[in-house]
Parts: C-alpha cells; structure tokens; sequence
C-alpha cells in the first residue's frame, strides 16, 4: 500500500501565511496538519527566507528550545525549535551566537512544517517548526524571492480562474485547476470572504523588485504614500493597541501575533501595525517583558 | 435477507418474544419513511408499542449504544453480538447497487482481517457487509476501527455488518477509495487511479480466445483476452464469459471490475458486467486508436501487454544460460531509446539485428513490459513481433548524451523512467550523508557495525548523498551514489573520508546545505517510481547560476506582471 507522499515545500510570502487562519486536520492518527491561505495553498511544509530579526533560547523542564523571526519583504515569518528537536540545537546555539554578536545581517533560508496554534478565543497564530535550515547570501535571497513570487503569482492566477467557479471538486477539474490547488481553494471559500489578491500581488511585485536589485522603486513609494495618508489611522492604530492590551492582558503579556492579527481584522496591515508597536514601544507606553509578549505600562 | 432494520427488530424480540417479526420491521419502516427516524432513533419508541415496558426499554436502549461490546478478535464474538467495537484491515471493498425491499440501495461487500498490526499476531479474516455507505473509509489497505458494528451469522458462517449508524475510523490510510458502482462511463485513461467497478466506452482492438487450465484441477475455461481503447488511451480486458464481439466494435461496458497486474490495470468482464453496441459517429476510428495506441517509453508501465513502440536500438548482444531443468538457453537484450526515454530490450528468439550495424529502428507490436529496478524491460517474446523501419522516425539519437527533460511532478507521477532530467529546488540535505558501510554480502547499510540480516561484520566503505528535490507541488528522494557523489564534490571517496575524520560529519552536511538547499538545480538520472514514492538516481546535477535578476524577468513575462 503507497505510504502517504512527503509533503511538497511550498514557497511562502510571511504576509500569506501570517493572514491564513484556516487549519485543516486529518480524521487519522497521523494525518499531517495543513493551514489553508487566502490564496488556497494547502501548507504543511514551506520553503521561507529572509532576514533573522529575532532570535532567543528559552529553558524549559524539556530542554532549551529556540525561537525567532525572519523578515521577507512582506513580513514576519515566526520560526520555533522545539526541545524534541536536538539534532538542531548545536547549529542553533551557533546561529544565537551570531545573532547576539550583531556584527552583520544574518541571511537564512529554511524549510519548515506549519505549527498552528489556536487561542481560546479562537484566534489562530501561525507558525513554522524547523526542520533544515543554512545561512545564505544575497544571492541565494534573490533566488528565493523569484521562486517565491513565481509560485504566488501561479496561486494568484489560479485563484482569480477559480473565482466564479462552482465551488466542486469536478468544476474545479473540468476548469483545469491544479489539483495541487484544487482542494485548499474548495476549502477556503467556505472559509475565508472578501479575499483581496491584490494585497499579494504587491507583495510579489515588491519582492520581484528587491530580486532586480530594485530597492528604490514601487516598494517605497507606495509604502510612503501608504503611511503618509495613514497619519491618522497611525494614531488611531496606536490607540487600538493600547486598549486592546489594557483590555485582553491578564498578567502574562499579549503575543504579538495577536495584536496584528486584530488590527488585520480592523485592516491594518502587518507593517503599519508594527511600526505602530515600535513607536509605542519607543514612546514607552508598551513594553516587551517576554519575548514577542507585550505589555502595556500601566496593565495590572 | 438482513440489513440494520433486522439487528433492531433481533432487539426488540429479545424484549417481546411474542411479538411478530413483521409487524415489527414494518413498524422501523414506517418511522424510516414517514418520519425520517432511522431505527437508531425510533428502537425506544417501537419497544413500547409492542408493549414491552418502559423500563426495560430504556435499559435496551442504553445498552445497545452505550456499552458497546469491544474486542481484539473476532474470535471472541458471537453470532449474536451487535455494537461491538473493532479494529481491523480492510482487505477488500467490492461496492454493489442491490435492490433491497424494491429500493436500489448502495451496498458493500468484501473481506476484513482482525488484529491488523504486523506484530499483533495471526489474523483472521471475515466477510462484511457495508450497509451505510462508508466508502471513503474504508479503502482496502486502510486500517480502521469499527464502532457500533453487528455480527451476523448464517449457516453458521459468522460475518459483520457495517450499519448506517456505525462509526468508521480510519487509523491508517490506505489506497484511494474505491469508486462506487455508477452507470457513468469515464474515460480508459482515468482507470488508472481507480479500483473497483467502473462503465467505459470503448472500440475493440484485439480478441483473442485462450483456455486456461483451472488451479485446482477441475479442467479447463475458455475466456478471452484483449485491448479495448478510446481517444484516451487502450486498457487490456480478460472475459469469463463469451465476448463475440469483433475487433472494431464500440462497446459500452458497465460494470467491469479493475484488477491490477504489477502497474497495470485491466478490466475483468464476468456474469455480472453489461455489454452493448454502442453508436457514436464521432468516436474515433480504429487506425486512429491504433495510432494513438502506440506508445513511447515514457509511457511504458511495468506489467503492460500488447503494446506497440518503436524504438532505435543502440546496443544488442547474445547471452546464454542454463535454466532450472539444465537446458541451455540463448536469450538477447540491449539497450534502446526514442526521443522520450531510455530501456531495456529483452527476446526470447532470435532477431534480424546485426550488433556491428547499430543503431537499427523498429517497431515492435504486441509486447509486454516488465520492469527491472525500476526501468521498463521491453520482451519481445516472438520474431514476427519485430520489424525494422527502412527510413529513421526521428533524426538519430546521441545515446551518450540522450537525457529527456521532464518536469518534476509528471515524472514523479508516472512510471519509472531511465535517461531523464529534471529541475527543482533542493529542500532537504539529509544529515547521513557522506560515508557508509555496505554489508559485503547484501550491500545493506551497515549500523552500529551490524547488517541487519547478516549481523556483526566487516562492511566495504561506500560514498553517498541523499537529499530531496522538490517543486513545491511534488518531491522526490535524490540519491547520489558513489561515482556521482565523488564528480560533484570534486574529491575522492578516500578525502571526503579525511574530510569527516577531521572536522566531523555534520560539519560536512552543513558544507552540502550551504551550496545546496532552497538552490534551483537541474539534475540527470534514472528515476524510480514505486509504492514508496519516488526515487531519482542522479548522475550529475547542476545548480541553476541564472542571475536572479533574469530569472526575475521571466517570472515577470510568464505571468504577465512586467515592470
């Protein structure tokens, strides 16, 4: 009997992950766990690269286990270690020490499995358990933001052909969807509404751009105009951040994740929403006592 | 007769012996048709109309959903057991329409092994009965654990019944689900992902009567064997029954069953399939079924018969061999190619081909095709199966340099294939790689000093990388052997070992990662395709040195996003 295939790497944009909030578990004991993006890939392995931004070890009663981010130009794909993953702590411990040593920017690309987690009240953080990983040059960040945005453009294009379809597995097929595809879009629908692939597709320019060596162009300009019209729901996002934490914080922190993940549902975007928690923080008026935890100053 | 109405109507005798069956049944029916109550439901309320007394009903009723009856064997169940709990393997799943009380109903039947794990002893196997349309559950291969499931006992032949209201949970996948019995033809090229019956529109293209002699000795059987193609591809049939039909018929077949020989599917016509001439104007015409019949080596699959190819052939020898009754033999075989791969040639008679004039271009029709190692072996079993072409097909291939380029996911998903190349990114640098120790007598990887048949032995050092290609829809393991390994290192087996000794293995995985993972790269090879996924074999592999920004432009012109 044909064992169950590996699970394809999909070449994952951090804002395509980040906005998923659709996990699919199978019915048997070892079915992989998949999250399911706007744009109907079906994750359970994916290929990410970028900047380190963030890493820490912490200790716990299993052993140390290690977390951190990396930055592509569409945000922040969050990484974890786990104690029962031992064969990556020594390149692990190396890579903190380069980390903390802060003499150059770090490079990493990595291949990882989807490691949802689910909040109480249902909020859904999406992050990414590493299997292999090596440090690479700008080069090798190039090469991954051009696949990348190959395979996104292919998701985009499809799910736009899929739009008006009836959502069944046969429409699907006589319309020639992908079959990769297929599945996790039939899902999504039922799941996600008001998808705006538009929101991917400037992130797949931007990273097209940053490939060409292109720094100066669309990405910016758009970001300036972007944030110079957003001056005032930059406040009103700082005003949300700090009644959501004097609110929700019952003494441990709020993760990070989940104050974007409700200023996303308010439609503020992952960059405008963090360079409003930099300002806060910068400010004072919010504070970090755990990593990717946040605090306001005057929270009980 | 018994279906999941009997098991409750069984219960509720229990209770009221003196009630009348019948009346009982039709008491379910009546809560099934008028009020939509399956018998699960409606048990408590058809108790009480046959008097039997409240209390007693309630407990029935508990007890039979609640204190289900959980075993390891069917060995510990009884004739008259019902809600029992099961784990098992489904060997079989055989979907069936059957008029059940003047309704078309979709049943199952097949067979089930209790203790379904490799170390949890004997099994036993039982015939079952899917009453509730657990298809999707219950494919053969599949581990699962019934719940709420009866046993039923017939001339003292005990078997189990699946209800609609059993619960199926399956604990480990097997084979896709078996399609149900339907009446909507589909093409001969979707047979191939499918089990079970199917209904397919076909035109004859070969009939030919055989006998077999029956195993255990009862005398002979005259059943037919023979293709039958449509636009989409030609599926070889065995008949049990009279099939008179003449080559060139179109036939709808309703019914036929999918049997599997190695990687070939075939469909076995028997007393239960329909057969009648079909009419269609468009369908295709038998020299263009011919035609497309033919097929490239690409396309060739492990266990195929009747199959037409042309070939060039670049190598041809003789080799003799003494059989297993000490005759001697001569058998020839060689190497062949056409513009979509490269394989191996096997005849059992002598052919018109001279080994100092090679290459030599032929067709060869009515073949069959086993697979060695996972490359397709061509046997031509007859010389007038083979004919020479006077004029080339194809300009005349470079065999030294024949490499066929595929994309990942097809070659991944078809069959095995020699002389290939493929692109993809590396996603996975496993960490054994680099030097090993082969058990000298089964070249096992030795651990711990030990083979895992042989024991405790001196092992021969061995070279080899493994890691995984993938093109973010489909993977496949790449292995480089000895011979590969050492031409993309550039060093000798003798200084990677040096290399290890030195500075360590991971160290020397870490290297292969750096230059390696999440690259593009393109590689040359063999490519296996077996139960366990698929395996390339490379000889070379290359990283893609594209300038991103190019690559970037290509991106840009083939979705149409241009800056």
């Amino acid at each position: 009997m044909s064992r169950p295939s590996r699970q394809p790497a999909i070449r994952m944009f951090a804002r395509e992950y980040f906005e998923s909030d659709l996990i699919e578990k199978g019915s048997g004991e070892y079915d992989p766990t998949f999250v399911i993006t706007k744009l109907g890939a079906k994750v359970n392995r994916m290929m990410v690269a970028g900047l380190l931004e963030r890493m820490e070890r912490r200790d716990s009663d299993n052993g140390a286990n290690y977390r951190g981010a990396i930055r592509d130009p569409t945000g922040l794909h969050m990484f974890s270690v786990a104690s029962f993953q031992p064969e990556l702590h020594s390149e692990m411990e190396e890579l903190l020490a380069k980390f903390e040593q802060n003499e150059e920017p770090i490079l990493v690309l990595a291949i990882g499995k989807c490691n949802p987690y689910q909040s109480d009240d249902g909020n859904v953080f999406t992050g990414i358990r590493l299997e292999q990983f090596t440090k690479i040059d700008g080069e090798g960040n190039a090469n991954w933001l051009v696949e990348t945005a190959d395979a996104t453009l292919r998701r985009i294009d499809t799910f736009q052909k899929s739009r008006d379809l009836e959502p069944s597995p046969d429409a699907y097929r006589v319309a020639s969807i992908p079959a990769d595809l297929a599945e996790g879009l039939i899902t999504g629908r039922g799941h996600y509404s008001n998808v705006d692939a538009d929101v991917y597709m400037v992130a797949v320019l931007r990273a097209l751009d940053r490939a060409e060596g292109n720094m100066t162009s669309y990405s910016e300009e758009s970001e300036q105009t972007s944030e110079s019209s957003n001056e005032d729901s930059s406040d009103v996002s700082k005003e949300f951040i700090c009644q959501f934490l004097l609110a929700n914080d019952r003494g441990d922190g709020i993760p990070h994740d989940a104050i974007m993940q409700e200023l996303a549902g308010r439609g503020v975007s992952r960059s405008d929403g963090e360079a409003a928690v930099d300002q806060l923080l910068d400010a004072g008026l919010i504070w970090e006592p755990l990593f990717g935890y946040l605090r306001h100053i005057d929270s009980k | 007769m018994t279906d999941e109405i009997d098991e409750y109507v069984k219960r509720v005798l229990e209770h009221a012996p003196d009630a009348d069956p019948a009346k009982v049944r039709e008491e379910f029916e009546k809560y099934e048709k008028e009020f939509l109550l399956p018998p699960k439901d409606s048990l408590r309320s058809v108790m009480r109309r046959f008097e039997v007394n409240e209390e007693v009903a309630q407990g029935a009723a508990r007890t039979a959903f609640r204190e289900g009856k959980k075993v390891d064997a069917f060995s510990e169940l009884s004739g008259e057991d019902s809600n029992v709990t099961i784990e098992v393997k489904v060997v079989t799943y055989v979907p069936r329409v059957q008029m059940v009380r003047g309704e078309e109903k979709q049943i199952a039947f097949g067979w089930i092994e209790d203790s379904p794990y490799p170390d949890s002893g004997e099994s036993v196997r039982w015939d079952y009965k899917d009453w509730g349309d657990h298809s999707e559950n219950l494919s053969p291969g599949s581990v699962v654990r019934l719940e709420g499931v009866s046993v039923n006992e017939w001339q003292g032949k005990k078997s189990i019944n699946i209800n609609r209201s059993s619960r199926v949970v399956v604990l480990e996948e097997g084979g896709p689900p078996v399609s149900l019995a339907t009446s909507d033809p589909i093409t001969i090229a979707d047979i191939s992902d499918k089990d079970g019956f199917v209904t397919i529109v076909g035109r004859v293209m070969s009939n030919n009567p055989t006998t077999i002699t029956k195993k255990d000795g009862s005398g002979d059987m005259n059943i037919v064997k023979g293709k039958i193609a449509d636009a989409t591809g030609a599926v070889g049939f065995v008949s049990w029954d009279a099939f008179d039909h003449e080559v060139g018929t179109l036939l709808r077949i309703e019914g036929a069953g999918i049997k599997r020989f190695r990687d070939t599917p075939e469909l076995n016509i028997g007393d239960r399939t329909k057969i009648e001439v079909f009419h269609d104007e468009n369908f295709a015409n038998l020299s263009q079924l011919e035609d497309s019949s033919k097929l490239k080596i690409s396309e060739l699959k492990d266990g195929s018969r009747d199959v037409t190819v042309i070939v060039q052939i670049i190598e041809w020898n003789e080799r003799k061999f003494t059989n297993s009754d000490k005759e001697e033999k001569t058998l020839w075989g060689g190497e062949v190619v056409d513009p979509t791969g490269r394989c191996r040639m096997t005849a059992w008679q002598e052919l018109p081909i001279d080994p100092s004039s090679l290459p030599v271009f032929a067709t060869l029709s009515g073949v069959r095709v086993r697979a060695w190692q996972g490359t397709p072996d061509i046997t031509v079993d007859r010389a007038d199966q083979f004919e020479i072409l006077k004029s080339a097909p194809w300009e005349e291939i470079d065999s030294s340099n024949h490499w066929v380029q595929h994309e990942l996911t097809p070659l991944v998903t078809g069959g095995s294939i020699n002389g290939v190349e493929t692109s993809g990114c590396i996603v996975s640098v496993r960490s054994d790689c680099g030097i090993i120790h082969r058990c000298p007598d089964c070249r096992r990887v030795l651990r711990d000093h030990a083979c895992s048949v042989h024991g405790m032995i001196e092992g021969n050092r061995d070279l080899r990388l493994r890691m995984v290609i993938d093109d973010g829809s489909n993977s496949a393991s790449l292995l480089f052997n000895r011979e590969s390994s050492e031409t993309y290192l550039e060093k000798t087996m003798e200084q990677v070992a040096d290399e290890i000794d030195n500075s360590g293995s991971e160290t020397f995985v870490e290297g292969i990662r750096s230059s390696l993972l999440g690259r593009h790269v393109s590689v040359r090879g063999r490519c296996m395709v077996d139960e366990q996924g698929a395996m390339f074999l490379a000889s070379s592999i290359e990283v893609d040195k594209t300038p991103p920004a190019e690559r970037a432009k290509e991106v840009r012109a083939k979705w149409g996003v241009e800056s």
